[in-house]
């Protein structure tokens, strides 16, 4: 069932351009991570999805219009956390009950689940910075939404936080959950996304399943005593996707379809022999950090 | 309705700036009061009670809770400022409510504010207007009660303006200083159009709310009839002859509500075109 649809969204300021034509489908049950560097247009573009900033152009549907009010369907943390500082943490979360129409006895819940029902009655002004993204994690919990969107939800967290939220976002997606998650930490991404979108200056630069992504960078790392007699071999060869020479040594993509023991006899056949035969699992990283230099 | 009722009861109910701005402008209102009605002018041929006795006290207090007015703006612009600077708006927006939603949960706030202020007027002026008033039966009570209901049209415009201010600057401080700032703007475009004998000025939004509630007349404090009609008398020439250009108080409530009504669409439209 698709849940979310984004239709050609554009969003200017001025002459800066923050998302540009962003098409996206998020079926239900996706875990959807949204990478890119520091301004590529992430959180404008989740902001823009909840109704917070309007589009220039382009337009987004939850449910196909299905439903009358889907953001009651949904649990949100957009950038910092922002909640009445002089109000308690139970009035807080009593405000976003209210909004979202549903039962107050749910508070104690989240509360619980995120590890502040302790600080029910603390003023929200009262906690610290990783208390507080603690606490907006609860708000999103509330009420057990279909949909979880989460924008850096580690930000400000000890390390034991960060694993607590990984935690938390593996147990909701095997709930079954929709999770829109917009990180720049790529191994957490690449733990717990099915899809991902790589964003750079607003524009989606590759979007698809996790798997396919990272499938299509699996390279091998080679050298030898004739590290440039080998390279110019394997160049001149055409039998591989791509040939690089990375300091001493060289990284080889294999062609679809082809294996690493046809680079080992392409060697072998030449006389030449191998010092270091090393297989590159391919990592969200290397991907994204290629895509984005 | 109730469900944003409610959600604005929980912000302001545990806020305490409202409860010390309330407590003062409520506190002040009855030391005031107070102070007023024991009020004695010793001069023949004058009696200051009329103003406490039915029908004029009710126009003698909507004019005196037209100017704590400031007060209800004032704390409009504190609890919307917040919002602004505690980004709440948009938690709010993000949490589910659409802007249409936003913008009605204000309006609602504004809609409290000026019922609680419209009921204490009008119980400060039933509860003194049957202390003074000797002769109970002989009198028409709620003869001019509608200057109490002016009040409430009046409280809401001034709320008008201070919700539309605020939204535009989005900063507690320099709302302030903004709705003060045109009001004392308004009273130097007056003068000034006074001067070069130009009636625009009393057309303005300030004056149109603030003529809602004008005082008393203070001929009414007279007790010799005679002096009474002769002034009514000089008052109706000056009228018809020109000299005296006055807007009817059914043009004034009609243009109340008409300013009321631009200054909220333009709020409402803010809400729904501004990221939030």
């Amino acid at each position: 069932m698709e849940v979310l649809n984004v239709k050609g969204i554009c969003k200017h300021y001025g002459n800066t351009r923050a998302v540009e034509n962003i098409l996206l489908t998020i079926n239900s049950g996706n875990i959807y991570g949204i990478l890119g560097p520091n301004g590529s247009g992430k959180t404008t573009l989740l902001s823009i999805i909840l109704g917070v900033i309007k589009a220039d152009k382009g337009s987004y549907d939850w449910y196909n219009s299905e439903k009358n009010n889907p953001t009651e369907n949904i649990g949100a943390l957009l950038e910092t956390p922002n909640f009445y500082s002089y109000l308690s943490l139970e009035k807080n979360l009593e405000i976003v009950a209210r909004i979202k129409n549903i039962e107050t006895d749910t508070i104690d819940a989240a509360l619980e689940k995120t590890g502040l029902l302790e600080r029910k009655y603390s003023k929200y002004f009262t906690l610290s910075l990783g208390m507080k993204q603690r606490f907006a994690l609860a708000s999103v919990l509330l009420g057990n939404p279909e949909i979880l969107i989460l924008d850096e939800p580690t930000n400000g967290l000890d390390p034991q936080g960060i694993a607590d939220v990984r935690a938390m976002i593996v147990e909701e997606a095997k709930r079954g959950k929709t999770i829109i998650l917009a990180s720049h930490i790529l191994s957490e991404v690449q733990k717990i996304c099915t899809h991902v979108a790589i964003l750079k200056n607003g524009k989606i630069l590759k979007s698809g399943e996790i798997g396919s992504l990272i499938k299509s960078e699996k390279s091998i790392i080679i050298s030898s005593d004739e590290n440039k007699k080998l390279f110019g071999l394997l160049v001149r060869s055409g039998l591989f996707e791509k040939v690089e020479s990375i300091k001493n040594e060289i990284s080889v993509s294999l062609k679809k379809g082809s294996t690493a023991k046809e680079l080992n006899e392409f060697a072998f056949k030449h006389n030449i022999i191998l010092t270091k035969f090393e297989k590159q699992e391919g990592s969200l990283e290397t991907e994204f950090l290629k895509m984005v230099k | 309705m109730i469900r944003l009722l409610r959600i604005e009861l929980i912000k302001i109910l545990s806020y305490s700036t409202f409860w010390i701005l309330s407590g003062i402008t409520i506190g002040f209102y009855f030391i005031f009061l107070l102070i007023g009605i024991q009020i004695e002018i010793d001069f023949q041929g004058v009696d200051i009670n009329v103003y406490f006795r039915f029908p004029v006290v009710w126009q003698t207090i909507a004019y005196y809770s037209s100017w704590f007015n400031l007060l209800l703006a004032l704390l409009l612009m504190i609890l919307i400022g917040n919002e602004f600077n505690f980004k709440t708006f948009r938690q709010n927006a993000i949490d589910g409510l659409s802007r249409r939603e936003l913008f009605f949960s204000k309006l609602i706030l504004i809609g409290l504010f000026a019922l609680v202020a419209f009921i204490i007027s009008f119980f400060s002026a039933l509860l003194i207007g049957v202390i003074y008033t000797n002769d109970l039966d002989s009198i028409n009570i709620f003869g001019d009660s509608y200057f109490v209901f002016s009040y409430f049209i009046q409280a809401i415009g001034l709320m008008s303006i201070a919700f539309l201010i605020s939204l535009l600057l989005k900063n507690i401080a320099a709302s302030i200083v903004v709705f003060i700032g045109i009001y004392i703007f308004e009273l130097i475009l007056r003068a000034y159009f006074a001067l070069i004998s130009v009636s625009w000025g009393q057309y303005l939004p300030f004056n149109i709310f603030s003529d809602l509630c004008s005082a008393p007349s203070l001929k009414k404090m007279l007790t010799n009839p005679t002096i009474r009609e002769s002034i009514d008398n000089a008052t109706i020439a000056a009228k018809t002859s020109g000299e005296i250009n006055e807007i009817s108080y059914g043009a004034i409530i009609i243009l109340a509500v008409s300013f009321t009504l631009i200054f909220f669409y333009s709020s409402y439209m803010i809400f729904a075109k501004r990221d939030l």
